[in-house]
């Protein structure tokens, strides 16, 4: 069957491609890496192409979804997992991002990394990356999904040591994978509480049976939802454990914007749509998922205000925006999350490969004290990441502005101060993101020296354009004059089988909403062009600076409350293990062998002497055994 | 004689050939301990591939009077406990025999007699299934140990070997007492004075109460040391540190199992209600020993201590699975001492292909050694991983339903437990980042990447990985109906029982004689009507793969 074959191919060709240039890649030239890793990627993306075609073509009998059964995974009595994939419009469209934005940075990667001597494990990472981000997608259980879900977690540490031999980055690895992993002991322990509710981690099933067998609000329901939750927490860098994150950065700027934007750091949200029936049964869940969404979103928007690295900005404000997506899917607009997911891939990707363009013109600098007046050395990068930026503001008609838009107006009718708090966080992000421009591309050139800087090679420059082009026009997927739009057509089928969709708001309502968040965004670039562009606007709160350049002294808290106990206890135990427990059973020991001198007369060294007390004791259990 | 007594007899010839060999052919020496463990590994190969998967009763069986006049039988089997454990034990001696070829230096007769002699008593070990036997090979593997760590270990050696030995023989002692009170607790109901294990289960053994908590104590005492729990476990980090690597792969692969499998082969179907009993107290110790071994692991600078810890953490998983007497908890459990195996013995064995290039064991003394050496790192890297349980690989199997089944019986110890997955991350990736990552040292700056042999001695370890990992079914069928049985007797046993005379009267029903003619099916299995139920799915085809000449 076609659908079978196209959706084991998806995840095998990358897999395959990182089994080619990890065994080989050191003897293969570097054009060969390229070829093999850009072409399993280029037709896994025409393999998830092919199955939205199959899938507009034929429904699927019985059921939203296309299931695809692979083999047995692991049985043990009542516990089956098999390894199944799931084929419907919710993971081919996720499918169809990760390959297109995917199949994008690879083709940049290989101007970008040109010249670096890690080329082939650059790949091979990046490809095994694409598998496991597909295999997460695709899986049709969650304990399937599991490996795809730990397997993107282990590429992203493997991509942010990529240079290990830095310190830095190294370290930043190591702590991506420990923070991640703390939510991945919730989602372990979700899995475990979805056997123990449906005997069986199946998204069909849970999907299905979510109604009769988690009461409305119960006490599983909302165990499961949170505990998935903290998984999607740790994976889509929310409070608190958004730590991670900004860390990442030490990796290649690609890397970032394929992994840490666009792709692995959506699994969460992904997820929790995925599983939509199961937390609409915890409305209390759901309620904190929206909570911990908007406060993140404003939260990273006001860390991203004051931070000198730009790269670092763009992650701050891809927590923001995740912010959104969890605010989105935490008021149960599900298909508005996976709107923004999809817009916010196309233009946060295409705000990273700018940025890693002006790294790639500037050596490396990710400072932006550093830099300045880039506007014209760099002419066409600066206008991508103008596109980006405007996009990422929620200015008309970019797609950003109709994801968002989307949100906030879905947020507003489930409660309006996580609306109030949305369009807050819309115009710090306005702010940050024309401070970040102007102090990257605007002002004086302050690396007047260096006249060598220029527009990256057309194999850099291509990607970026057309990830400039789909954010022009990515707002189609999810507008229309007549709602719902087509995305949200499309996943219907998906999507219906949880809460009914929300009847839409139509004409005035709306059209205010739509003003007021426009408002707001023109009114941060403005703010944000008074202060950074005419430096007319001055002054601040030092403490307010301190406190956002600090991060809220989240991450001291963390050292101060976790890492510094963590660490002592351990050491603390591992000299308690010889001074306290090895000194106990050595003094045992001890004890023994003084009684054993005592006992030493008895020792004569004569052999009949020894075969009577054998005898005594032999008789001392007979008798035993006689009395008894 | 039968497939499993060549497991025992050939390292036993084998020794003896190089014995023979003159002690300063060095080369010959090396081969004669290369072959005989393939030609072992061969065998066990043959036995694990015909072993019939679906039969709970026990395979292969030997069956030979040994003194007759006190109930001693020469009784060799395998089952789902223990087949994958003689494969696993057979894989790893040519594995670490190769490699000490190039880490261990000098003696090489005495090494090579020494490594064989354990081999013998460990494959008897699990494969013996009468009480003295076994008892006889249990100490038999104890005396190679104490001379390969007295005469081949580092600096601190006499001291770590003495310690070894007196703590495991502490616990020996005890057992041996109360296998001799099971042997006379088996006449009392049987009428027949006898150590064969499956002759003792053929019906219960009417113990219960204090006296069978004593002999449970006794027994499990001896295992825990052996494993080892917490707080029973001080000799391991000096044992595993001083000896040298090749050897404690040897040491945590297989004789930590030997602790684990004790439990199930002997304690869990002579003491049922025991088990029960201190399930609660030793799934406390186990959670204790996976965090407390976790968090010392990341404490330490030394290499081999932070794996000796960890291997100790990830041993209290296997303790956890055991006693949460579920089939998927006992089934991970099974199949996590394999997985332990593999992944511990390469973790050893790759500290060993470490220390053999820079003669240092701190961590300190590396850094970015991935530049120089990125084969190494890549194999050091891919067996952390499994090590830390990352899906797709074998140790996220194990730890997945030992987990999970815990899960069902003890929420509170799984969820604590679950964070030992996280400790161990933290110390392995510490591993891989003080040695591999970071700036290149200069005392690295000539370090050599993997030789062809080091990489043939990592590869099939790193193939099963992978194949556990993805397609662990072939290990899980053929323990799952063995374990499924020992449950529903342990089950069956452990219910209270009405008046002991009804029981006993019950049992002297059971005691046909036809019954235990058939050797195929024990009546272990066929005794009480609630195993039945599970061993018999698909135990009519128990006898196909195993025959007994």
């Amino acid at each position: 069957m076609l659908i079978r074959v196209l959706a084991v191919l998806v995840p095998t060709l990358p897999l395959a491609g990182w089994a080619v240039n990890g065994l080989w890649g050191g003897r293969l030239a570097r054009r060969t890496v390229a070829l093999v890793a850009c072409g399993a990627v280029a037709a896994a993306f025409a393999a998830a192409a092919l199955l939205l075609w199959q899938i507009r073509l034929a429904p699927p009998p019985g059921g939203p979804s296309w299931v695809v059964d692979l083999y047995s995974w692991i049985g043990a009595g009542s516990i089956q997992v098999p390894l199944r994939l799931l084929v419907d419009p919710l993971s081919v469209a996720m499918a169809l991002v990760v390959g297109g934005v995917g199949l994008l940075i690879h083709v940049y990667s290989v101007g970008y990394m040109d010249g670096d001597p890690g080329f082939a494990r650059y790949f091979a990472y990046l490809n095994l990356f694409m598998a496991s981000m597909f295999w997460l997608v695709l899986a049709g259980n969650l304990a399937a999904m599991f490996i795809g879900w730990e397997g993107v977690g282990l590429c992203s540490y493997l991509l942010i040591a990529f240079w290990f031999t830095r310190p830095a980055a190294a370290a930043a690895g190591v702590k991506a994978f420990l923070v991640t992993r703390l939510g991945d002991v919730g989602m372990l322990l979700g899995i475990f509480v979805a056997f123990g509710v449906f005997g069986t981690t199946d998204f069909g099933v849970m999907t299905r049976d979510a109604g009769a067998r988690l009461a409305l609000g119960g006490g599983a329901a909302t165990a499961l939802a949170l505990l998935l939750f903290a998984g999607a927490a740790g994976k889509s860098a929310q409070l608190p454990l958004h730590v991670w994150l900004p860390d990442a950065m030490e990796g290649p700027t690609p890397v970032s914007a394929l992994i840490h934007a666009a792709t692995m750091v959506t699994a969460g949200v992904y997820m929790i749509v995925r599983l939509h029936a199961v937390f609409l049964r915890a409305p209390a869940a759901m309620d904190l998922i929206a909570a911990v969404g908007a406060v993140t979103a404003i939260f990273a928007a006001a860390a991203a205000l004051v931070e000198p690295d730009l790269k670092r900005v763009l992650a701050y404000s891809t927590i923001s925006q995740l912010g959104y997506m969890f605010l989105a899917v935490g008021v149960g607009a599900f298909s508005a999350g996976i709107f923004h997911l999809t817009s916010h891939a196309f233009f946060k990707a295409l705000l990273f490969l700018a940025a890693g363009a002006v790294m790639h013109a500037l050596g490396g600098e990710t400072d932006m004290r550093r830099m300045g007046g880039l506007a014209r050395r760099l002419p066409r990068t600066t206008a991508a990441f103008a596109i980006g930026a405007l996009a990422l503001a929620g200015i008309p008609p970019l797609s950003g502005f109709f994801s968002k838009d989307l949100i906030l107006s879905e947020a507003f009718r489930a409660q309006a101060w996580w609306w109030a708090v949305g369009v807050a966080a819309a115009g710090l992000t306005a702010v940050y993101i024309l401070r970040a421009f102007a102090l990257t591309f605007l002002g004086a050139d302050l690396r007047g020296a260096e006249g060598a800087a220029h527009d990256p090679p057309p194999s850099m420059a291509a990607p970026m354009w057309i990830l400039a082009g789909l954010t022009v026009a990515g707002g189609g997927l999810g507008w229309s004059f007549t709602h719902p739009g087509i995305l949200e057509r499309f996943l219907l089928t998906v999507l219906r089988g949880g809460a009914a969709a929300p009847a839409r708001a139509g004409g005035a309502g709306e059209g205010t909403l739509v003003a007021a968040s426009v408002l707001v965004a023109v009114a941060g670039i403005v703010v944000g062009w008074l202060v950074y562009v005419r430096r007319s606007l001055r002054g601040g709160v030092p403490a307010l600076a301190r406190l956002l350049s600090r991060r809220f002294y989240i991450e001291d808290a963390y050292a101060v409350a976790v890492i510094g106990p963590v660490r002592a206890l351990a050491r603390a135990a591992a000299v308690a293990d010889l001074t306290v427990i090895d000194a106990a059973v050595m003094g045992l020991a001890r004890a023994v062998g003084r009684s054993g001198q005592a006992l030493r007369g008895l020792e004569t060294g004569y052999l009949r002497h020894y075969a009577a007390f054998v005898l005594i004791g032999v008789l001392l259990i007979l008798v035993y055994w006689v009395s008894r | 004689m039968g497939p499993l007594t060549w497991l025992i007899a050939l390292p036993l010839l084998g020794a003896a050939a190089a014995a023979a060999v003159g002690r300063d052919r060095e080369r010959a020496l090396r081969m004669v301990g290369l072959v005989t463990s393939g030609l072992v590994f061969a065998i066990a190969a043959l036995v694990w591939g015909r072993f019939a998967p679906g039969a709970a009763s026990l395979q292969f069986e030997e069956h030979a009077p040994w003194v007759p006049g006190v109930g001693l039988v020469y009784h060799l089997g395998v089952d789902g406990l223990s087949v994958s454990l003689v494969a696993l034990t057979a894989l790893l001696f040519p594995l670490a025999l190769g490699a000490a070829a190039q880490q261990v230096k000098g003696r090489a007769q005495g090494f090579v007699i020494t490594a064989l002699l354990l081999e013998a008593g460990m494959l008897g070990t699990f494969l013996a299934q009468d009480l003295v036997l076994f008892y006889v090979f249990w100490e038999g593997m104890l005396i190679p140990m104490y001379f390969l760590i007295g005469l081949w270990g580092g600096p601190g050696r006499a001291p770590a070997a003495m310690k070894f030995l007196l703590y495991t023989m502490a616990g020996s002692a005890l057992m041996l007492v109360a296998l001799v009170a099971v042997a006379f607790a088996g006449e009392r109901i049987a009428g027949r004075f006898t150590f064969d294990l499956p002759a003792l289960l053929a019906r219960p053994l009417g113990l219960g109460g204090p006296y069978e908590t004593v002999l449970f104590l006794a027994f499990a005492a001896a295992f825990a040391i052996k494993m080892p729990v917490w707080p029973l476990h001080t000799w391991l980090p000096d044992a595993y540190a001083e000896a040298p690597p090749v050897v404690t792969v040897l040491l945590a692969s297989v004789m930590a199992k030997a602790g684990a499998y004790g439990l199930l082969r002997f304690c869990l179907p002579l003491f049922p209600e025991a088990m029960r009993a201190f399930g609660p107290l030793l799934s406390i110790l186990a959670v204790i020993g996976i965090l407390y071994g976790g968090a010392i692991a990341w404490a330490q600078g030394d290499m081999r201590r932070l794996l000796a810890y960890g291997s100790m953490s990830h041993m209290g998983f296997i303790l956890l699975g055991i006693f949460a007497l579920n089939v998927p908890a006992l089934q991970g459990s099974l199949i996590q001492m394999i997985n332990h195996g593999i992944s511990t013995g390469a973790l050893f064995l790759i500290a060993g292909m470490l220390i053999a290039r820079t003669g240092r064991a701190d961590t300190d003394g590396y850094g970015g050694a991935a530049a120089r050496a990125p084969t190494l790192a890549a194999a050091a890297m891919i067996v952390a991983l499994s090590s830390l349980a990352l899906p797709g690989t074998n140790g996220f199997i194990g730890e997945f339903l030992i987990l999970l089944g815990t899960f069902q019986a003890r929420p509170a110890a799984a969820v604590l437990a679950a964070f030992g997955v996280v400790a161990a991350a933290a110390y392995l990736l510490a591993f891989i980042g003080r040695i591999f990552h970071g700036p290149v040292r200069d005392g690295l700056a000539s370090m050599a990447d993997l030789r062809r042999e080091e990489l043939a001695i990592l590869v099939p370890l790193i193939a099963v990985i992978f194949w556990v990992g993805l397609y662990p079914r072939p290990l899980l069928a053929r323990s799952e109906a063995t374990v499924r049985a020992l449950l529903a007797n342990a089950a069956a046993s452990a219910a209270p029982a009405p008046a002991r005379h009804g029981r006993d009267a019950a049992a002297s029903q059971g005691a046909h004689p036809a019954a235990r003619q058939d050797r195929r099916a024990p009546a272990l299995y066929r005794a009480h009507p609630a195993g039945g139920e599970a061993g018999s799915a698909r135990g009519g085809a128990a006898a196909g793969g195993g025959t007994s000449p």
